[in-house]
């Protein structure tokens, strides 16, 4: 640990301290769920604002991020279950109000729920930003989510260093993980279950390298179960940014000089930022249409909760209710505001009973 | 299994036209009077046809099939009916029925635009409102766009969605249906 | 790889026609290192994501959505539309399409002419045959037996259904005789059976028919069907071409017929998918087949075929291919055809293009009192199967229950109609929407694939009277239905009368024959008791039986192989070879019998 002199303010913040104990581990998994899970509500904004038939590629890669970002969400759910934890979804306090940080991180960005545009890709780009090469891991306070990861990882090879400690910290029941595909479908890769050291750190690699890329790569190095190499979730965004697809030659630090990747930043529904149900009291009319978002949004929190709380197969339930929200989100995201400044409504993602 | 073709369409009797002379001009735009015509013939509300992002579409569009001075008749009458049904819904409804929809010029067109807001299709005016107002190049049946099939208000009135497009999702269909004390 | 142009070199098989049946013998011989040309009539749409999109695209478009509506129209390679059969007036053929139809009734169903064949539009439903499908004769003394058991061809059955990728769970399946070898289970679960189901099938429990004096059970069971579900172990669901992630479970989309709009449902795409990069495999679409052609031995020695670049447009080439053996794929109408026009396979009879059968379907449909959740999920989920079987097979035909999950669908093709009509009727605003929402939800149907005897006066001809575009013949279809069948029809609505009194539906709201729109009923067909009965019934989309397999060369066009009992080379493969029809949708009887006769057909490649 670092010690400063009294005469100099410290060049560097104090790390926060590791995490030791199994107790402490778990309510960092439960972070990890809730960050998971509070990078979607913007993502979806953006791309449910975005109408059908328009910016195909860019409205592609989103949702295949989405995808990925509800798979780390399962990852996260089967880590807190393996060491007999108790994973929390199904509340109020679940759920961020917008514009929010991200959960324990260093607050140096504010995450709002935007239409698609340069402002909205902006916000995921620092979201999904990867780690400086040799960063330190931070428990808390993180700048990156990778080092959020990275300490949870150093804390599951602490605790299970022995192979007596490794069963003492694995020992919650297997008929709670969100296993193979009987479940889960549709992009984003096949959760499995995590029972010991060496699929918790490939649950944790997996969340890592599909955010931020395996090993300082563009690439996710996801070959586990066959699938292609896909570009890692910063990289896709910046595709999409930079208006130019990766080629091979690319490196992390440079710019896409591949194919363009045409994205037409007008093709989108100028939703208001930051949609909220009391703000059209007027509007009881489009309230109600909020509410009945909020409602299948919640709905799927419950699912999740349950999935997560030892029905698994519930989790086949999440699939209607992400397409009922979708439908819904599309259809509030072209109603006029009446604002009278041209936005337009959209899902604002508060739970609702 | 082998799907048949729609039976033809029946053919309705002619009425020949009565009425008061034409109304003053209209004072709101005419899109907002479209509009509101439109939630009082679709019983959908506002934010549910905006929903459907159509508008301006089916705005655009009938006026090219049926002409401009036609389509401005019927939203005259419709801002002259609403104006004298002075917000009761049950004389709104009658005077609709009376002023609109038994108009021979403008009741057809009426009830197309509702087919325009439940089908996403034009349906080829009846044969005694073409002897009168003449076979118009644009009045044939057609779909208006892949767009207007999928946005398709008939779908949400039945709580289901269009075959082939706003899939549901795997084992939805073994939930059980909405019922009529549920949302509309 | 794709030949744009003339293939050349010999082939070990040629393959006529890119179907479903076509696809799978081009597979097997492919993973045996054989080299298959496979010549196509249509185009090579789908194989793309984005081309396959078009397609739905086109369907949202179309006003008539019939069963070949999303596929584009190819007067190069004509198909038969929906459009275009109409009830036949006496003394009149109705000529108004691709097909000539004499009558005296319409055949009534279509297939598809273009790469993946009518498994693009079919509803996908597997089952297999039932054991006493193969000796319709022999148990109940009608029509004939096939030259193979259910035994025989069970193996290829369980291959086939691996294959496609069939949902299904076997408790489901073991009806009328039908095993499963231990330790045999199907790739994927059945798909979850949909409400309505679910209400009808309590709705009947316990409930019973007579038929002929015996009691038979009236219950819901869920149907096998390629559409895909919650995986077993050991199978990976296939997705769309181009896009596997797409469509890896039905989504409930509703639309299988005509098209599956992210391909959960299996098409011969995906099968031709996997072969289109073989060095092994070479395919040739828009290449029509017009003749096969014999050597001084009698063996097949060529196929003759036109390529059109344009549709419509002329002139063009033909071209010969030849191989060491040649497998006639394209479906019952069109194998029978170019057989015809071959002037080949009758040495010894006159069996070719006769024996033309359908599965008459025949409906009823009612008002149920609450709303069964209608026109959600595919089509069809779940059946009541137990009268494919029975002692009234002596009597009149067997028969598989659709129970549907679309409504009235084929009665009245709804909704486009009720909301028409009740506008016409000034029913508008609110009243409008719950009229609509407290209708169609509620509505019901029942329909029945019934058998159909081989009759040799229903057949396929060919003749310079008719011809299309291209120059190659139209089929002449003439086609009837017997009182067997008929009888069926009268017999299977003591089984909606079971499931609609068992839901509560007042009789005023239940409805059994003729078609409401008051168009002339078919046939008014006088019963055994002397009552007479309106019927009707449409086509089940079904081609059976033009180029039949039999016992000896003198009552048959094929063996037991489906190989040519006059040519040595030549195999005709399909549905067309089947001698009798059973109750089951053919497909899948038609790939496990086509994956049977390749260990023939690999006897000629050594």
């Amino acid at each position: 640990m670092k010690t400063t002199s009294p005469q100099t303010t410290p060049l560097t913040p104090v790390l926060p301290p590791p995490i030791t104990n199994a107790d402490d581990l778990k309510t960092h998994l439960q972070t990890a769920l809730e960050i998971e899970h509070s990078t979607i509500p913007p993502y979806l904004c953006a791309l449910y604002s975005i109408p059908n038939g328009a910016n195909v590629s860019a409205s592609s890669l989103i949702r295949s991020v989405v995808m990925e970002e509800m798979l780390h969400m399962v990852l996260a759910a089967n880590l807190l279950n393996a060491i007999d934890g108790r994973p929390k979804v199904n509340h109020k306090g679940f759920v961020p109000e917008y514009p929010t940080y991200l959960p324990h991180s260093d607050k140096r960005f504010v995450v709002q729920l935007l239409p698609f545009g340069t402002d909205a890709i902006d916000t995921f780009l620092k979201i999904e930003m990867p780690a400086a090469v040799g960063a330190p891991p931070q428990s808390g306070d993180w700048q990156t989510i990778a080092q959020f990861y990275k300490a949870i990882r150093d804390a599951f090879e602490l605790l299970a260093d022995t192979p007596a400690k490794e069963k003492a910290l694995f020992k919650g029941s297997r008929a709670r993980q969100v296993d193979g595909a009987s479940w889960y479908y549709g992009g984003g890769g096949v959760p499995f279950a995590v029972y010991d050291l060496k699929t918790a750190l490939a649950a944790i690699d997996e969340i890592t390298e599909q955010g931020e890329g395996y090993d300082h790569t563009l690439y996710d190095g996801d070959n586990r179960f066959g699938q292609v190499d896909e570009l890692a979730h910063f990289f896709r965004f910046n595709e999409i940014r930079a208006g130019r697809r990766y080629q091979a030659t690319d490196t992390p630090n440079g710019y896409p000089t591949g194919a363009a990747l045409v994205v037409d930043w007008s093709a989108r529904y100028p939703m208001s930022p930051n949609p909220k149900v009391k703000d059209y009291a007027g509007q009881p009319e489009i309230q109600r249409l909020m509410t009945e978002f909020n409602r299948a949004y919640t709905a799927l929190l419950f699912v999740l909760h349950n999935a997560f709380d030892g029905q698994p197969s519930v989790l086949l339930q999440a699939v209607p209710l992400m397409y009922d929200m979708k439908y819904r989100a599309q259809a509030l995201m072209a109603i006029p505001s009446g604002r009278g400044d041209g936005t337009t409504v959209g899902p604002s993602f508060e739970f609702t009973l | 299994m082998s799907r048949r073709p729609a039976p033809p369409v029946q053919p309705t009797a002619y009425t020949p036209p009565t009425g008061p002379a034409g109304p003053p001009p209209p004072r709101e735009p005419p899109f907002d009077l479209f509009f509101s015509l439109s939630v009082i013939l679709t019983g959908f509300s506002e934010a549910e046809l905006h929903g459907t992002a159509m508008a301006k579409t089916y705005f655009a569009l009938v006026p090219t099939i049926v002409g401009e001075t036609l389509f401005g008749r019927l939203l005259m009458i419709w801002q002259d009916t609403y104006i004298r049904a002075k917000g009761s819904d049950l004389l709104l409804e009658q005077l609709v029925t009376e002023q609109i929809l038994e108009d021979p010029g403008i009741g057809p067109i009426a009830r197309n635009v509702a087919r325009l807001w439940y089908l996403g299709m034009w349906f080829q005016l009846p044969a005694e409102w073409r002897n009168v107002h003449g076979a118009w190049a644009n009045d044939v049946t057609f779909v208006v766009s892949p767009q207007s099939y999928t946005e398709g208000l008939v779908w949400k009135a039945i709580h289901t969605h269009p075959p082939a497009a706003k899939q549901p999702g795997y084992g939805s269909w073994a939930l059980p249906p909405v019922t009529a004390g549920d949302a509309p | 790889m794709s030949a744009s142009v003339t293939p050349n070199g010999n082939y070990d098989a040629i393959i006529v026609g890119g179907g479903p049946i076509g696809a799978h013998v081009a597979k097997e011989l492919v993973a045996q290192n054989k080299r298959v040309l496979m010549l196509e009539a249509g185009r090579a749409g789908g194989l793309t994501y984005q081309s396959y999109r078009s397609y739905v695209d086109t369907y949202y478009t179309r006003v008539i959505k019939d069963t070949n509506s999303p596929y584009p129209y190819n007067p190069s390679a004509p198909s038969p539309n929906d459009t275009d059969i109409l009830k036949i007036v006496k003394g009149t053929p109705d000529m108004v399409g691709y097909q000539v139809e004499m009558g005296p009734e319409a055949f009534g169903s279509t297939y598809l002419r273009q790469l993946g064949g009518t498994s693009l539009h079919w509803l996908g439903t597997t089952p297999r045959f039932c054991p006493n499908d193969f000796h319709l004769k022999t148990k109940y003394d009608k029509g004939v037996d096939w030259p193979l058991t259910y035994e025989e061809l069970e193996p290829y059955y369980g291959q086939a259904e691996w294959s496609i990728g069939v949902a299904a769970n076997k408790a489901d399946q073991e009806m009328h005789g039908i095993t499963f070898p231990s330790g045999y289970d199907y790739p994927m679960e059945r798909i979850p059976p949909s409400w309505s189901d679910n209400v009808i099938g309590k709705a009947v429990k316990g409930k019973t028919v007579t038929f002929a004096g015996k009691q038979y059970p009236v219950e819901v069971t869920s149907l096998a069907q390629a559409r895909n579900s919650i995986p077993r172990k050991g199978y990976a669901p296939v997705g769309a071409v181009g896009n596997p992630e797409l469509g890896q479970r039905c989504e409930g989309n509703a639309a299988c017929i005509p098209i599956c709009p992210v391909q959960a449902k299996y098409s011969a795409l995906k099968t031709i998918a996997t072969l289109i990069d073989s060095p092994y495999f070479t395919l040739l679409t828009q290449a029509v087949v017009t003749q096969v052609t014999l050597g001084p031995n009698g063996r097949v020695d060529g196929v003759k075929y036109v390529r059109y670049e344009e549709e419509g447009v002329g002139p063009n080439t033909t071209y010969t291919a030849t191989a060491t053996i040649y497998v006639l794929a394209g479906h019952a109408v069109e194998n029978a055809k170019l057989l015809l026009a071959s002037n080949v396979a009758n040495k010894y009879n006159n069996e070719v293009g006769h024996n033309l059968m359908d599965h008459p379907f025949s409906y009823t449909w009612a008002l149920a009192p609450q709303s069964m959740g209608s026109f959600r999920g595919p089509i069809q989920t779940s059946g009541i199967e137990t009268l494919r079987d029975g002692d009234f097979r002596r009597e009149f035909a067997a028969f598989r229950t659709d129970v549907g999950n679309a409504g009235w669908d084929i009665v009245n093709y709804p909704p486009n109609g009720d909301v028409y009509d009740a506008l016409q009727q000034n029913v508008f605003g609110k009243k409008l929407r719950s009229q609509l929402a407290n209708t169609l939800p509620r509505q019901v149907r029942i329909g029945y694939d019934i058998e159909q005897l081989p009759e040799w006066k229903n057949c396929v001809e060919i003749d310079p009277t008719y011809k299309d575009a291209l120059g190659c013949f139209r089929p002449i279809l003439k086609y009837d239905v017997s009182d067997y069948t008929w009888q069926a029809m009268v017999e299977a609505m003591k089984v909606s009368k079971v499931v609609f009194d068992a839901l509560g539906i007042p009789a005023v709201d239940q409805h059994f024959h003729g078609r409401i729109d008051g168009v002339a009923d078919s046939k008014h067909y006088v019963a055994p008791d002397g009552k007479p009965y309106p019927l009707n019934f449409i086509g089940a989309g079904h081609h059976i039986g033009t180029h039949r397999m039999g016992f000896t060369k003198y009552d048959s066009v094929v063996n037991r192989d489906q190989r040519s009992w006059d040519h040595d080379n030549l195999y005709v493969v399909g549905c067309g070879s089947f001698p009798t029809t059973g109750t089951a949708n053919p497909t899948l009887t038609a790939i496990a019998l086509a994956l049977r006769s390749v260990k023939d057909m690999l006897t000629q490649l050594r």
